[in-house]
């Protein structure tokens, strides 16, 4: 679990240089897709740090 | 008015010790963290410095700000913040100050670092000061000079923390966030 939490923090690192997105006007769901991209990067974040602090934290001491 | 009621509200809470002053006896939940970590980072650098930045570069600029803090808070709190959670809660610590004390058992490591979270802090702390005073300016057409505006935030804030400690400043954060999910949409 210690390997994917540090894979999928450096995976999230890496997909938050939106550089490809930054200029484009296309559109997903209504919202420019350089915004669109970001709640989905929260969302992803969201799960990975979910799914790592259920299994890392071992709770109070 | 609503934030000096909740400073009195929680100094009802206050047990008399640095402990509950500092860090509200460790005993902030997962909501009310959730929630004050929101209302922190809504501050003034946020709110009007976002907005001129996505003014100039572009809606993204939200996003990016979004998806930043996604990231990097929880890790912190991941990587640093449960151990040093789990240190101060074993050794008494109130403030990073102290653990670094301990951690290198230098006084002057302590007092350094002290002196480097006060200079770091001041430039962000200006920005919500200046920010607030702008903002009442704005919003009454000059009416409220920039001056007053700012005085009004700093009295504010001074009173919360002074009378409140963590458990008032949390508290208030929480409010201005129920605040900005309610009149923000």
């Amino acid at each position: 679990m210690r390997a994917f939490g540090g894979v999928g923090l450096v995976l999230l690192a890496i997909l938050h240089q939106d550089v490809w997105f930054w200029s484009s006007q296309t559109r997903w769901f209504g919202l420019p897709i350089g915004l669109t991209y970001h709640v989905g990067l929260c969302l992803l974040a969201s799960v990975v740090f979910y799914v790592v602090g259920r299994s890392l934290w071992d709770g109070e001491d | 008015m609503v934030v000096s009621v909740i400073a009195a509200l929680s100094h009802r809470f206050f047990r008399g010790t640095g402990e509950d002053y500092f860090v509200a006896n460790r005993t902030i939940g997962p909501f009310l963290l959730l929630m004050s970590l929101f209302g922190t980072n809504m501050t003034a650098f946020s709110i009007l410095g976002a907005s001129g930045e996505a003014y100039r570069y572009g809606i993204g600029v939200f996003g990016l700000m979004g998806s930043s803090s996604a990231i990097v808070i929880p890790a912190i709190f991941l990587l640093v913040g449960t151990r040093l959670w789990r240190l101060g809660k074993r050794f008494g610590y109130v403030t990073q100050a102290q653990y670094f004390r301990d951690r290198f058992g230098s006084d002057v490591v302590g007092l350094l670092l002290f002196l480097l979270n006060v200079v770091l802090v001041v430039p962000y702390l200006l920005i919500g000061v200046m920010g607030g005073g702008i903002t009442f300016n704005q919003m009454t057409d000059g009416a409220i000079p920039f001056w007053v505006g700012s005085f009004v935030v700093c009295a504010v804030v001074l009173a919360y923390v002074c009378y409140g400690g963590l458990r008032g400043t949390a508290w208030a954060n929480a409010f201005q966030t129920l605040v900005f999910m309610t009149l923000g949409r």
